[in-house]
C-alpha cells in the first residue's frame, strides 16, 4: 500500500504521498537535519543561558541573605553586649555598696526600681548571696530564705572569674519559680577575700524578643550559646525554646576560635538544614548566633528560578512549534514543487508537441502550394494563349493569397504561444520602407489611389531591428489602407523618429470607408472584420489587425489609430530602437 | 558557356519547376530524387548550383549538404536550400549547416532567378 504512493522527488528521495508532516520528509533530510540543528542549538544555548542567569541569580541572592544574617548578627550581639552591660550596672552599684558597709536597705532597692533607676523592663529579680551561699538580700519583700552555694554562679565566683560578670545557664530560679538567666558577680571584702555574689536574674526570652519582629521564616534561628554549647537562649520561628537542660549544642570547632563568620550545619539544633552567621559577645564565653534555613534563604532565588525556567519552556514550546510547522511548511512547498514541476513538464511536452505541429503543418501546405504557385506562374508567364494565360493568374493570385492566409495564422499562433523570438539585425531602413512601398505601387495604381510617403529627415539610416517582423506590420497595415480605400483616394505613410523615447513613429493614413466607433473596441480582435460576412465585399481573415499589434507589441512598442466612417482611417505605432547608429 | 544546376527533390513537380524556369534562362538543369542519386551524379560530374531539398528520404539534405562540403574538389559549388521549411529555427539551421542561401518554398520566378545572380 505505502510502496503505491511513494513518489519519487526530483531529488531522488522518496516520499509517502499525504503524509507531508513525517520526518521522512519531501524537503531531504539534510534541511530538515539542518532546521533541528540550529534549534537545538538555540535551545541550548537559551537553556543555558538559563542554567548561569539562575546559577548567578541564586549565588547572588544567598550572598545577599547571608550579609543579612551577618547584620542581624551584629546587633544581635549589641543587643545582649548592651543587656549585660545595663544588667553588670546594677550588679557593680549593688557590689559597690556591700563592699563599702554601705547599708543597702530593701526600702532603697524597691524604690530604685519604682522610680525606674533600675531598668525593670526585663529585670526579674536582684539578690545577694553570702558566702554560706544563703540568700540574705533581695529587692523582693519577703525573700524566702534559701541556700544556693550549689549553684554554678556560687562556686564560680568562690575563685576568681576571669570574665568578672558569670551569665549563667538558665535556670528555673528558686526564689522567682520563674525561667531566668542570672548574670552574678563576685562581693570581695577588705582584704579582697570571698564576701558573696550578687545576683541579677532576668527572663531569657528578653534576649530573643527583639527579632520577633524580624522575618527570618518559620525555621529561623536566634541564639546565644556558651563556648562549652550550652544555650543560653534560644528562638525558632516564633517559639522560644526554654532549654534548662544541659543539652550541649554541636558547635562547629572553628566557632570556638573565631570573633565572627558563617557556617553551615544541620547538627545544630533540630536537623534543618541552615546558614548561620556568629559573633562572639565582647568579654563573654558568649557566642551570638542568627540562622535561617538554605531553602529559605534561596527563597527568592527560587521563584526567580521558576520565572526563568518558565520563560525557557515557553520559548522551547514555541521554537519546537515553530520548527514543526516550518517543516510542514516545507514539506507543503515541496509537494507544490513537485505538482509544479510535474506540470511544467506537461507544458513543456504540450510546447513541444505544438510547435512540431505548427512547422510539420507549415512544411505540408507549403510543399503543395510551391507546385501550385509555381506552375500557375509558370504557365501565366510562358503561356502566349490568353484563356491559358488568364485562368493561370487567377490560380497564381488565389494560391498568393491563401500563402498569405497560411502565412499570417501560423504567425498569430506563433506570436499567441509566445514561441515567436525577435531577429535584430542592423539594415538599411529607408531601402526596406523603398520596398515595401515598391511592392504596393501596382495595387495603388490599379486602384487610381495617391500613395506618398513623408520622411523625416533626422530617421537613423541604419537600425537594428527585427526587418521581416517590420515588414509584415507595413504590409499589413498597407494591405488594409489600399483594400479600404475609395477609387481615387489618398493613402500618407509618414516616417518620424522620436529622439526622446528613441523611437520610430510609422502613421498610415487613408481617406477609405473607415470604421464606425462602435467597433473600435474590436478592431484588433482576432477574426474581426468591418463587415458582416454576408455582405463582406473586401474579403481577408480578419486576422491581419491582431496579428500586426502583437508583432508591434513584440517589438516593444505600441500601435492605435483614429478611424471615423466615410472619412478614413489612420493607425500609428512605435518601434523602440535597440541600437542606434546616428546619421 | 551554360551554368549547371541540379536539384535534388523527391517530389515530382517540386523538382521539375526550377528546371522549366531555369531551362528557359540558359541554365543545364539536372534532376533526382535523393541523396544517393545526387552523390553519385556529383562523383562524376560538377555543377555549378545545387538546389537541394531537405526533407528527403534516407539522407536529409543537411547530410547530403556536409557530406558535399567535406569533398574538396566540391568546395566551389554554390548549394541552395530548396525547403518548405519555413520556421526561422528551422532556416537558421539550415543556413549554419553549409548551405549558401535558403529558397523557401512556394517559390517564384523572380525570387528563383535573383538567386542565381551570384
Amino acid at each position: 500500500m505505502l510502496e503505491q504512493l511513494r513518489v519519487q522527488l526530483p531529488n531522488g528521495k522518496f516520499s509517502v504521498k499525504g503524509l507531508p508532516y513525517k520526518f521522512t520528509n519531501l524537503v531531504g533530510q539534510s534541511k530538515v537535519r539542518f532546521l533541528i540543528f540550529i534549534t537545538t542549538l538555540l535551545l541550548m544555548a537559551i537553556w543555558g543561558a538559563a542554567y548561569f542567569t539562575v546559577n548567578a541569580d541564586q549565588q547572588l541572592v544567598l550572598k545577599k541573605g547571608i550579609l543579612n544574617l551577618q547584620n542581624l548578627t551584629k546587633s544581635f550581639k549589641a543587643h545582649t553586649e548592651q543587656t549585660i552591660s545595663t544588667s553588670d550596672q546594677v550588679l557593680r552599684i549593688i557590689k559597690f555598696h556591700r563592699e563599702h558597709g554601705v547599708d543597702l536597705k530593701y526600702k532603697a532597692l524597691s524604690d530604685y526600681f519604682d522610680h525606674g533607676v533600675i531598668d525593670t523592663r526585663f529585670i526579674n529579680q536582684i539578690g545577694i548571696i553570702d558566702t554560706a551561699g544563703d540568700y540574705v538580700f533581695s529587692n523582693l519583700a519577703n525573700p524566702p530564705k534559701v541556700n544556693l552555694s550549689d549553684r554554678e554562679h556560687f562556686k564560680i565566683h568562690k575563685e576568681i572569674y576571669p570574665f568578672g560578670v558569670f551569665v549563667s545557664k538558665p535556670v528555673v530560679g528558686r526564689v522567682s519559680k520563674k525561667l531566668s538567666i542570672q548574670l552574678t558577680r563576685r562581693i570581695d571584702d577588705v582584704k579582697g577575700r570571698f564576701a558573696g555574689v550578687t545576683v541579677v536574674s532576668f527572663n531569657p526570652n528578653y534576649l530573643t524578643d527583639f527579632y520577633k519582629s524580624i522575618d527570618l521564616g518559620g525555621k529561623g534561628v536566634v541564639a546565644l550559646i556558651g563556648l562549652d554549647g550550652i544555650p543560653r537562649a534560644i528562638q525558632i520561628g516564633s517559639k522560644v525554646i526554654n532549654s534548662d537542660t544541659n543539652s550541649v549544642l554541636l558547635i562547629p570547632p572553628e566557632v570556638r576560635d573565631k570573633l565572627e563568620g558563617t557556617f553551615m550545619s544541620n547538627q545544630l539544633f533540630d536537623g534543618v538544614q541552615r546558614i548561620y552567621a556568629f559573633e562572639r559577645i565582647s568579654n563573654q564565653p558568649l557566642i551570638s548566633i542568627v540562622g535561617q534555613q538554605v531553602i529559605e534563604l534561596s527563597s527568592d532565588s527560587n521563584w526567580h528560578k521558576a520565572i526563568f525556567y518558565g520563560i525557557a519552556a515557553l520559548i522551547t514550546l514555541i521554537t519546537i512549534a515553530f520548527l514543526i510547522s516550518n517543516i510542514e511548511y516545507l514539506n507543503r512547498l515541496a509537494l507544490l514543487n513537485l505538482d509544479l514541476i510535474k506540470s511544467n513538464q506537461e507544458v513543456t511536452k504540450a510546447n513541444k508537441h505544438k510547435s512540431e505541429f505548427l512547422s510539420s503543418i507549415s512544411h505540408e501546405l507549403r510543399t503543395p502550394l510551391n507546385g501550385i504557385i509555381g506552375y500557375a506562374e509558370y504557365i501565366h508567364y510562358t503561356s502566349k494563349e490568353p484563356m491559358i494565360q488568364f485562368p493561370a493568374q487567377i490560380i497564381d493570385e488565389s494560391s498568393r493569397h491563401l500563402l498569405k492566409l497560411v502565412n499570417t495564422l501560423l504567425d498569430l499562433t506563433q506570436v499567441e504561444s509566445g514561441r515567436m523570438s525577435l531577429q535584430n539585425e542592423v539594415f538599411n531602413l529607408r531601402q526596406v520602407i523603398d520596398d515595401v512601398c515598391q511592392t504596393h505601387r501596382s495595387r495603388t495604381a490599379a486602384k487610381k489611389l495617391m500613395f506618398i510617403v513623408e520622411d523625416d529627415a533626422n530617421c537613423p539610416v541604419e537600425v537594428c531591428l527585427d526587418e521581416l517582423n517590420l515588414r509584415r506590420i507595413l504590409n499589413n497595415l498597407l494591405d488594409n489602407a489600399i483594400k479600404f480605400s475609395k477609387e481615387g483616394g489618398e493613402i500618407v505613410m509618414s516616417i518620424h523618429y522620436l529622439s526622446d523615447i528613441r523611437s520610430i513613429y510609422f502613421s498610415i493614413k487613408d481617406n477609405g470607408h473607415g470604421i464606425p466607433e462602435e467597433m473600435h473596441s474590436h478592431v484588433f480582435e482576432k477574426f474581426w472584420q468591418n463587415e458582416d460576412f454576408i455582405t463582406r465585399v473586401h474579403g481577408g481573415s480578419g486576422m491581419g489587425l491582431a496579428l500586426t499589434q502583437k508583432l508591434v507589441a513584440l517589438m516593444g512598442g505600441e500601435i492605435h489609430f483614429n478611424s471615423a466612417s466615410h472619412i478614413g482611417s489612420t493607425f500609428y505605432f512605435t518601434i523602440p530602437l535597440q541600437v542606434l547608429e546616428e546619421r | 558557356m551554360m551554368k549547371t544546376v541540379l536539384v535534388v527533390d523527391d517530389d515530382l513537380a517540386n523538382r521539375m519547376l526550377p528546371g522549366l524556369i531555369l531551362g528557359r534562362e540558359k541554365y543545364q538543369v539536372s534532376e533526382c530524387a535523393d541523396g544517393a542519386q545526387a552523390l553519385q551524379l556529383l562523383s562524376s560530374k560538377t555543377y555549378d548550383y545545387i538546389l537541394l531539398d531537405i526533407s528527403l528520404p534516407k539522407i536529409s539534405g543537411i547530410d547530403i549538404c556536409r557530406s558535399i562540403r567535406r569533398n574538396e574538389h566540391l568546395r566551389d559549388i554554390k548549394i541552395f536550400a530548396y525547403t518548405a521549411h519555413a520556421m526561422k529555427a528551422q532556416t537558421k539551421e539550415i543556413l549554419s549547416s553549409g548551405f549558401d542561401d535558403i529558397l523557401i518554398k512556394p517559390i517564384n520566378r523572380q525570387d528563383l532567378l535573383s538567386l542565381f545572380q551570384y
